[in-house]
């Protein structure tokens, strides 16, 4: 028994579709759909991944949405391997990989590709950063031959990725802080108000 | 004959101990391209801390494959880190690569492991089983709380190639119509 998911026929279909679409589009990045992703751990330390794999060669760009009981800090990973000689298949070029939380936006590091006699394996991380209680990843690349030729025919390229997340816990100065701002509204407070009658 | 007693129950406690320590064993779903090619993401999430023995069943291929496969983790913290001891696919091992990362006025050793299966043939026929050895945490007692992951990917090519195949086809079936022709 061989494991194949159902979307065998959907390539087909794409397949049947793409003939068209692809000529018209050769260099416009296919967006993938914007995935929400669960965590596992908590309530301070999380961990959570992403993956894809693409099946129509070309540009793609991937979004990855984490939602986060509280503000944290992040880091990641992303990972793929391809045998050169069937890179039309299995290539995946990470082009740009970012961690988007408000307005700041973080970009992986590429690491040093591994090149062996039949394989390269690439990745790209980001050390930790603050996320606020939510970020997006999104990853910008292409798959398949990427060498700028029209490149038909569904594919099976992946990639995956994996996320720490911390919980940021304030220090106990920030507490000690709030209390004896606490305690000296309390004290002005008593000050102001006039003493009860007897 | 005490003393083997007290060695029987130390084991046991031992073997026990990493019984309860997460072992994960998933199936891959192999994603199909229409050349016949086949690929998927591997992923998995360790929460409790202590050696492991994950298994990725990627089923049996009805053919002859070439396989390879990608693995990676990072972990900035204790807490987070995963430490591969070694992977293998039916036996075939991965070769690991050690990252170091600076962080802050200090350098995290090994922050990021990532481990490369290259090509190998597979003969048709033959379960296919991707066991990662392995420490979820770096100092925890086993079954402490964790949060650490690691993912991969996995590739399989057909071995002929569905195209070559298919010209082996082409070439027997022109070879006899040519024959069919000189007999007639």
């Amino acid at each position: 028994m061989f494991f194949l998911q159902e979307r065998s026929k959907m390539n087909r279909f794409v397949r049947l579709l793409g003939a068209g679409a692809i000529a018209l589009a050769a260099s416009a990045a296919i967006a993938g759909p914007l995935q929400t992703q669960s965590l596992s751990g908590g309530p301070i330390n999380f961990t959570g991944f992403i993956a894809d794999t693409l099946t129509t060669p070309g540009n793609f760009s991937d979004t990855f949405t984490f939602t986060l009981p509280a503000p944290s800090i992040a880091n990641g990973q992303v990972i793929t391997i391809f045998d050169i000689a069937s890179a039309a298949s299995q290539q995946v070029v990470f082009n740009t990989v970012t961690l988007t939380s408000g307005l700041d936006v973080y970009t992986f590091t590429k690491g040093t590709d591994i090149v062996g006699s039949t394989n390269v394996t690439r990745f790209s991380f980001l050390a930790d950063n603050p996320v606020g209680t939510s970020f997006t990843v999104q990853v910008d690349g292409c798959a398949g031959l990427c060498d700028g030729s029209n490149q038909t025919g569904a594919i099976a390229a992946s990639y995956s990725g994996t996320f720490n997340i911390t919980r940021v816990i304030p220090e106990p100065a920030s507490f000690a802080l709030v209390l004896a701002a606490l305690g000296g509204i309390g004290i002005t407070a008593r000050r102001r108000k006039p003493a009860p009658a007897a | 004959m005490k003393l083997k007693n007290l060695v029987m129950a130390a084991l046991m406690a031992v073997s026990s101990a990493s019984a309860l320590a997460e072992d994960l064993n998933q199936i891959v779903n192999l994603v199909a391209g229409a050349n016949g090619n086949f690929s998927a993401p591997t992923t998995a999430t360790h929460l409790l801390a202590g050696p492991f023995t994950d298994t990725f069943n990627l089923g049996v291929v009805p053919f002859d494959a070439n396989i390879n496969a990608s693995l990676n983790t990072i972990g900035l913290s204790a807490i987070q880190d995963i430490d591969f001891i070694s992977a293998t696919l039916n036996g075939i091992p991965f070769s690991f690569q050690r990252t170091d990362l600076p962080f802050g006025a200090t350098t995290i050793v090994a922050a990021i492991e990532t481990g490369t299966l290259p090509t190998t043939l597979f003969a048709a026929g033959t379960p296919l089983l991707l066991t990662i050895t392995g420490f979820a945490g770096e100092g925890f007692n086993t079954n402490a709380t964790v949060a650490a992951s690691y993912s991969g990917t996995v590739n399989v090519v057909p071995v002929p190639e569905p195209g070559s195949a298919m010209m082996f086809i082409a070439g027997f079936a022109a070879i006899g119509w040519l024959v069919r022709r000189r007999s007639r």
